[in-house]
């Protein structure tokens, strides 16, 4: 009879280390999982950069060349774009959900510029719209992954 | 002159083949490249045929970061599905125990 009671008691402690394995198993898949999925599909400040630097360039030149903009305007724009490029600069991965609304906003003012340029050949025009249209699509990319599901 | 032709035939190539693969929205991005490719390149001016090249590259590695959070989520999914397969299994057998 006894000899039951230690089969048993054995019996309970490895469910016991199965348990403590299986816990184990799930905190390490976990952690693994949030690891990975940093490195995996997540937009880095260099993917965005070469584009990005460029419209915001040439959204600077537009906003120091516009005679007609107020001098508190014009700070507060040109504030925005260094804004922006800081964030790209100096973080490698930005919390695009943060950031997302300074570089759209730089980006917009951008396109309403290159918009009223008669200056610019039609299909150059276009390019620098589409390159603006490119990084928002990038970034809007990530704030559909960030969305509460 | 011979090179810059190159470079231009080869993007060209690059950004026709680009367009087969591709679908939804990039397509739509890269027949609006196709679209001004030829003015932007006849210009000679470098610094558009570099950002036209910048273009062509961004589309690129946002297609490859898309296919990347897919992929991720295909292989999420699947580990979800075995780890709660495998909680039903340890509850029926801790059930029948």
């Amino acid at each position: 009879m006894s000899g039951t009671g230690i089969g048993s008691g054995y019996g309970v402690a490895r469910s016991m280390r199965r348990a403590v394995a299986a816990a184990l198993f799930v905190v390490g898949l976990l952690v693994a999982s949030s690891l990975t999925s940093c490195a995996w599909g997540q937009l880095r400040s260099e993917d965005v950069l070469p584009l990005a630097e460029r419209v915001v360039v040439r959204h600077d030149a537009y906003v120091g060349a516009d005679a007609n903009l107020p001098d508190d305007q014009r700070a507060e724009a040109l504030d925005q774009s260094a804004g922006v490029l800081a964030v790209l600069y100096n973080q490698v991965v930005p919390n695009w959900v943060a950031f997302a609304p300074t570089i759209t906003v730089v980006a917009d003012r951008h396109n309403r510029y290159v918009v009223a340029d008669v200056t610019l050949h039609p299909d150059v025009a276009r390019m620098f719209l589409n390159s603006a249209n490119i990084v928002l699509a990038m970034v809007e990319d990530q704030l559909a992954r960030s969305a509460p599901r | 002159m011979a090179l810059r032709d190159d470079i231009a035939a080869s993007l060209r190539r690059g950004i026709a083949d680009l367009i087969e693969g591709a679908a939804g929205d990039l397509e739509g991005f890269l027949s609006e490249i196709a679209s001004y490719s030829d003015t932007v390149l006849a210009t000679g001016d470098a610094s558009l045929i570099d950002e036209l090249g910048e273009q062509v590259e961004a589309l690129g590695k946002r297609h490859r970061i898309r296919a990347a959070a897919t992929g991720w989520q295909i292989v999420s999914n699947v580990v979800m599905s075995i780890l709660m397969a495998a909680a039903g299994g340890m509850r029926s057998v801790g059930g029948a125990a």
